[in-house]
């Protein structure tokens, strides 16, 4: 005997499914559900027809609204039988489970913007100094993966030492002269004898 | 005097080339600690 969609089991789970799917856009609905619905024509085609077979294909999905709750997090697909088993691994007879796989590597933080502030700052004060941190702080407030508070650190990080040595610099040009200007570079004085008139007796 | 100058210019050169170096690690490190999460919508 062959179990098809039309099972109550089945069909009350497909119900809830449409259900729980609802808050997917249209197209993305559609497609999880027919995804659901050939998996589940296939692994109930392999129980053989009983209850328990059934009810397994069923379990092996889990909760419809699990299901689309991973899915809303852009995490999930359908498996399919042949194309995602891992490589040498033995056949499972019957339902192949219906599991999320990531469909996507996840979001990364690094983008090409976060990339070049961090290279700038960094290779950049080697490479490019003045600029290249210049730019890359720009960068870095150009950014939306930043914190204002991240951002502002880094500012400080990067401008506070040149600021603290543009002052030291010119602290020292001013003190240099200063204590040139004390030397004397002309011919040695010759030396002054003070000679006291002594009275005489 | 030329000698205090260098002790005082160096260190400091030295500062002023490793505050940038030291800014990019320190958002690398924050930026791959937290992943790739946009934060400056919630004004954070």
């Amino acid at each position: 005997m062959s179990v098809g969609l039309d099972h109550p089991e089945v069909a009350r789970f497909l119900g809830r499914l449409d259900a729980a799917a609802a808050v997917l856009p249209a197209g993305r609905r559609e497609e999880l559900v027919a995804e659901l619905r050939e998996h589940l024509r296939d692994a109930l085609a392999a129980t053989g027809g009983d209850e328990a077979g059934v009810r397994q294909a069923l379990d092996r999905l889990g909760d419809p609204a699990d299901i689309v709750a991973a899915e809303t997090e852009g995490a999930v697909t359908a498996a399919t039988a042949a194309g995602e088993a891992a490589p040498g691994a033995p056949a499972v007879s019957g339902s192949v489970p219906w599991r999320p796989v990531p469909t996507a590597p996840p979001a990364s933080a690094w983008g090409g913007l976060e990339l070049a502030a961090v290279l700038l700052l960094t290779v950049g004060m080697v490479v490019v100094p003045v600029v290249g941190p210049l730019v890359g702080i720009v960068l870095v407030w150009v950014s939306v993966r930043w914190t204002r508070r991240e951002k502002v650190v880094a500012t400080a990080l990067t401008l506070l030492p040149a600021v603290v040595v543009a002052f030291a610099a010119l602290a020292v040009l001013v003190v240099v002269p200063v204590t040139s200007s004390t030397t004397f570079d002309g011919p040695a004085p010759s030396p002054v004898v003070v000679t006291t008139a002594v009275p005489a007796p | 005097m030329s000698n205090v100058l260098v002790l005082v210019a160096v260190p400091l050169a030295v500062v002023a080339l490793l505050g940038p170096v030291v800014a990019g690690v320190y958002l690398a490190l924050r930026l791959g600690r937290r992943g790739g999460t946009d934060v400056a919508a919630d004004g954070a």
